[in-house]
């Protein structure tokens, strides 16, 4: 909602790095944290103070409890490079809460289905299910490349069910984590789900296939994460013609339903 | 605040020289969080067509040094759809309203005039004359000065509202252009609009836009639109408004000083979504410590 966003100087608590490429931040950012739903992100400007890096990085929340706001985040580029190195008691500025989070509603079984760096905004989700759901199953399926990409498992542990499932077997089964949605079954699920296209779509299709409404968090390359700069455009399923044919990740999204971009 | 900062363009009052350039901005609601845009001189909102545009496949942005390209494609949701939907929600942003157009072709932006002419919540109007021109094999609009002045005229032909042309600095000589819409009956100018740039993956060794090319904008293109902000001044009667790369007070009072009358802010806002108000506030503290008058200011370089 337009109205709850706002930029925040957040004090940094933690910056630590997870494994080869990740890193957990924790800010003190009391106004954010307060607003923030599961599902939501923020644009955190990287250090440029408007040169370069021009632009603010949109990352997923992975936490938000107090006044405090957490991110899970990889290193990918110039603007998270940055971030990885900044300190501890220094300040970042941050703007959000942003987007559309994830519709919960209860549910016999909730699945949330993430696949490498894409299962941070899950943390969030599932505690928040644990939180006002309290008697629902929750099944966390965790994919990723090899064993040392799997992140934040013994948190995932202490809220639901996980099974993991790795490229290379070094970890849980050995394939895609997809498969180990195929294998469930249930009545009453909803999915969610957060990682690379190609898993989200065969997320979206298996779930189609069994009945179980889903729901996915997309990312785009953002200029203003507000609804302004119209630069995040995914497709949209279907064939739609003028303004109709493109939704934009920052302010339609980040979560869709899955029927809304892979019919 | 005790200080005057108005400014006009053509019979237009601006409370001040702090605009919001089109398609950064969107309709101005998206900012409410962060900027009163009554406190503005004005919001020149996204550009709209007759019909509705999709806009271009992603991606349509790519960030550069200093600075990002652009290939949205302008995306909007045609005229009617911004009278019935965009317009009460201006109505009660109680802003300064200017509204870009776009067209494939004369007639187009002559229609949108006249259409606009009719919206009380519209005070001014601005046209993109970087389109390509569909019946001239798309050569754009703002390229050719009699096609620039073509369009003008029937724009201004179209309404009483006050008529900024935006000219693109995506020619050999844009005083050229100025001089040509100014005959033709233009209130005031405003440039630059984008620089065409291009960005290569080269891992995949494809162009990083979709589109292949797209427009620079950012504090890169400072200097460019600076220094064409100056030519053009000195050449045209009629207010200049400068854009370019504006991110602070230092920015906005080179481009007052080179000779624009008022300035527009653009990719600055996805930085900082509070900087209009900012700039607005930075200036009338600058003219309440200096005691210069803005008119002491615009023009005064000395060379």
């Amino acid at each position: 909602m337009v109205e709850l966003q706002c930029i925040e100087q957040a004090y940094i608590l933690k910056n630590e790095k997870i494994n080869a490429d990740c890193y957990e931040m924790v800010m003190e950012s009391p106004l954010i944290a307060k607003n923030a739903k599961p599902g939501q992100f923020i644009m955190v400007a990287c250090g440029g103070d408007g040169g370069s890096p021009l632009l603010r990085r949109p990352l997923s929340i992975y936490d938000s409890a107090g006044d405090r706001l957490s991110l899970l985040y990889r290193v990918v580029g110039t603007g998270t490079r940055l971030m990885a190195g900044m300190a501890v008691n220094t300040e970042v500025s941050i703007l959000g809460p942003l987007g559309h989070g994830f519709v919960l509603a209860g549910s016999q079984q909730h699945c949330l289905v993430g696949g490498g760096i894409g299962i941070a905004p899950m943390l969030f989700l599932a505690r928040e299910i644990r939180r006002r759901f309290p008697q629902d199953e929750i099944t966390i399926l965790a994919g990723a490349r090899t064993e040392q990409e799997l992140l934040s498992l013994n948190k995932f542990q202490a809220l639901g069910a996980v099974r993991i499932a790795t490229d290379d077997g070094s970890h849980g089964h050995h394939g895609f984590v997809t498969e180990l949605l195929a294998r469930m079954s249930g009545v009453e699920v909803v999915v969610y789900t957060c990682g690379p296209g190609p898993m989200m779509k065969g997320v979206a299709t298996i779930s189609r296939e069994k009945g179980w409404p889903c729901q996915v968090s997309l990312e785009s390359a953002m200029a203003c994460g507000m609804g302004a700069c119209l630069g995040c455009a995914v497709e949209r399923s279907g064939i739609h013609e003028g303004a109709a044919k493109y939704v934009h990740v920052c302010k339609d999204g980040p979560v869709f339903k899955a029927e809304e971009i892979w019919a | 605040m005790g200080v005057d900062l108005s400014v006009k363009i053509g019979k237009l009052s601006l409370k001040n020289p702090i605009m919001t350039a089109s398609g950064t901005f969107g309709y101005g609601e998206e900012f409410s969080p962060f900027v009163d845009c009554k406190n503005l001189g004005a919001i020149v909102v996204k550009g709209i067509s007759v019909l509705p545009r999709s806009g271009n496949p992603p991606p349509r942005i790519v960030e550069t040094e200093c600075g990002m390209l652009n290939a949205i494609g302008l995306q909007n949701g045609g005229i009617d759809r911004f009278i019935e939907h965009k317009v009460p929600m201006l109505r009660e942003l109680k802003a300064t309203v200017i509204v870009n157009i776009l067209g494939d072709s004369v007639e187009d932006y002559a229609e949108l005039g006249q259409r606009l002419n009719q919206v009380d919540e519209v005070d001014g109007i601005e046209v993109n004359i970087s389109c390509p021109n569909v019946k001239k094999g798309g050569v754009a609009f703002g390229t050719v000065p009699e096609m620039a002045a073509r369009v003008t005229a029937a724009v201004k032909s179209s309404t009483s509202k006050t008529v900024i042309v935006k000219l693109s600095p995506n020619v050999t000589d844009i005083t050229k252009i100025a001089l040509a819409v100014e005959e033709a009956g233009a209130d005031g100018v405003s440039l630059i609009n984008t620089l065409i740039g291009m960005a290569i993956d080269v891992h995949r060794r494809t162009p990083k836009l979709a589109n292949v090319i797209g427009g620079l904008s950012g504090p890169a293109i400072k200097p460019v639109a600076l220094r064409m902000v100056y030519q053009v001044a000195q050449v045209v009667a009629i207010p200049v408004i400068g854009i370019g790369g504006i991110a602070n007070l230092n920015d906005v009072l080179e481009f007052l000083i080179a000779g624009a009358t008022a300035v527009q802010v653009g990719t600055a806002n996805f930085v900082n979504p509070a900087i209009s108000g900012e700039l607005v506030q930075g200036l009338e503290q600058y003219v309440e410590q200096t005691s210069l008058p803005l008119s002491d200011i615009i023009g005064s370089l000395q060379v």
